[in-house]
């Protein structure tokens, strides 16, 4: 059974088909990769996935449970968590207390405070943040905030793990630190992932599988390599089929 | 600060207290009365709209209840049941207006508490009026120094919860739901469940104040246990003392509780000036109050 199933899922926003009838497995620790231009609809899938959003039509099934009509926090306990693109620390508390109260609640919940606190710190060390445990979240760099976001995601303890642009607007040698950091966690904790991101070589390199949209809709899966040279894609991206 | 000298203080406040009855004159007892009075209110409000970032600007509701509910009941129940049915019957009732009230945010929250509470104090003004009772007056009453005890008893359990809620997981899920509430959802912080139990919790206190102050005051107005200045003095308190953790509203209250004794004695007319300019300093400079200012903005880990 695949871990996490899209049937033929859409969403439209008034008149705006945000997606239209996509449908994607995701076998167990997987790392799926999600392409596509600006508005394609990739930002919509985690948002529905995730709860955020309700699909207007088909279902979406995790370890064969339908998610459609549970709220965000019932789906995290079930073993999905997210990062957002535009980055949402909370601003106010530590960097450990954000991760912290990541671990207390998720779906691995911490039992007590002190476990929670303790499983923030190994988080933190992961995602190399361990010496800015006890600054204020709203005082890190965008890259630091990048990766407090991922580190929020993992100490909820998730199966399913969904990165969205976690390295936009990275240096290279950041690009390259945080490729090595979401296999190290993926090797760690088992995940699954399924991320998006813009940096075609990036997401390239980390995928197994590519799935890409374009418009609301999935125009091509398959490997990196075919990927690359899909006809749909080329058609998409370059303007012409050649 | 630490775990021992916690404790002392702690020790040495409520032996102050205790002893008062027994060594003050009752212009001080009745200031002090109204001490707690102010700390077990103030203390109650922190939990969700301190902790949570929900201003509530309608406080005084649950303690307008609770005072009706000790007059309706006064000669009817015996006090020892009255008290604790006033604040169950405030908590139920936060419980029932909670899923709907707690739905806005921001300052749209703040102006619905605020008209909630005009509209519960219409209520009861109605429903007095068809009843044919102008204003009650309650013969009888226990003496000042008995309530004395019983509202000590409410500042010190209202204190307590505060601290607990705060070191607890409602506490730390009420903190990121006050700083971004769709992350927290998103970390899997049940959001609605702990908004609506926040405002329960923070209503059973002021219901059982308000049962006491009816009993003080010995006769019942409307306009006056609904008044919206004890909803504003609250949140003042909350604000000059700060709200993260219990410590706040005791410096909070304790701070204005002696500003409005020295300065309704010798400079009336400048009460509500000087408690206006306080309120403006405090909200433009520092936000995070008194014990935030001193403790430097950290919070206590854990």
């Amino acid at each position: 059974m695949s871990l996490l199933e899209i049937q033929e899922i859409s969403k439209s926003f008034g008149g705006l088909q945000a997606l239209r009838t996509v449908s994607v497995a995701v076998e167990p620790h997987e790392i799926v990769g999600i392409m596509g231009a600006n508005g394609a609809g990739k930002t919509t899938l985690f948002g529905l996935i995730a709860g955020h959003q309700r699909p207007s039509g088909g279902d979406i099934l995790f370890e064969g449970r339908r998610l459609n009509r549970l709220r965000p926090d019932q789906i995290c306990r079930l073993g999905i968590a997210r990062t957002f693109q535009i980055v949402r620390p909370f601003r106010g508390l530590t960097v450990l207390d954000n991760v912290a109260t990541a671990a207390l609640f998720g779906s691995v919940t911490a039992s007590t405070q002190a476990a929670a606190g303790a499983r923030a710190r190994e988080v933190l060390a992961d995602v190399g943040l361990a010496d800015r445990a006890d600054d204020a979240a709203g005082a890190l760099t965008l890259s630091e905030q990048k990766r407090l976001e991922v580190a929020k995601a993992v100490a909820t303890g998730p199966k399913l793990l969904m990165l969205d642009e976690v390295m936009a607007g990275l240096t290279p040698s950041e690009v390259e630190a945080m490729l090595e950091r979401i296999r190290a966690l993926k090797a760690k904790h088992g995940l699954t992932l399924l991320v998006i991101e813009h940096m075609m070589r990036a997401l390239m390199d980390l995928s197994d599988r590519i799935v890409v949209l374009h418009h609301g809709e999935l125009i091509a899966e398959g490997q990196p390599k075919h990927i690359a040279d899909h006809p749909r894609v080329l058609e998409a991206y370059v303007g012409k089929t050649p | 600060m630490n775990g021992g000298r916690t404790l002392a203080a702690i020790a040495v406040v409520l032996t102050v207290a205790l002893l008062i009855p027994w060594t003050v004159g009752p212009y001080y007892l009745t200031a002090a009365l109204s001490l707690w009075m102010w700390v077990a209110l103030t203390q109650s409000w922190i939990i969700l709209s301190g902790m949570g970032g929900y201003i509530s600007l309608g406080h005084v509701v649950f303690y307008g209840l609770g005072a009706y509910i000790s007059v309706v009941s006064w000669k009817v129940l015996p006090l020892y049941l009255t008290i604790p049915l006033a604040g169950l019957a405030t908590g139920m009732f936060a419980l029932c207006i909670g899923p709907p009230v707690l739905r806005v945010r921001g300052p749209y929250f703040v102006i619905l508490t605020f008209g909630l509470a005009e509209l519960i104090k219409f209520i009861v003004i109605n429903a007095e009026t068809a009843l044919g009772q102008a204003s009650r007056l309650l013969f009888g009453t226990p003496d000042v120094s008995d309530l004395y005890f019983v509202m000590l008893g409410l500042a010190a359990a209202s204190s307590l919860m505060a601290c607990l809620a705060r070191r607890s997981r409602l506490g730390r899920g009420l903190l990121a739901i006050r700083e971004d509430e769709e992350a927290a959802e998103t970390i899997g912080i049940p959001v609605a469940k702990y908004k609506v139990f926040a405002y329960a919790a923070s209503a059973v206190i002021p219901g059982m104040v308000g049962a006491v102050m009816a009993l003080r005051s010995t006769y019942f107005e409307p306009l006056q246990v609904f008044s919206p200045a004890i909803s504003f003095t609250v949140v003042t308190m909350a604000i000059i003392g700060g709200s993260d953790d219990a410590r706040g509203p005791l410096v909070g209250a304790g701070f204005l509780v002696v500003l409005s004794e020295l300065l309704w004695a010798n400079a009336p007319q400048l009460y509500m000036i000087i408690l206006g300019g306080l309120l403006v300093g405090f909200v433009l400079f520092a936000p995070q109050g008194i014990v935030g200012r001193m403790t430097g903005r950290q919070r206590a880990p854990g």
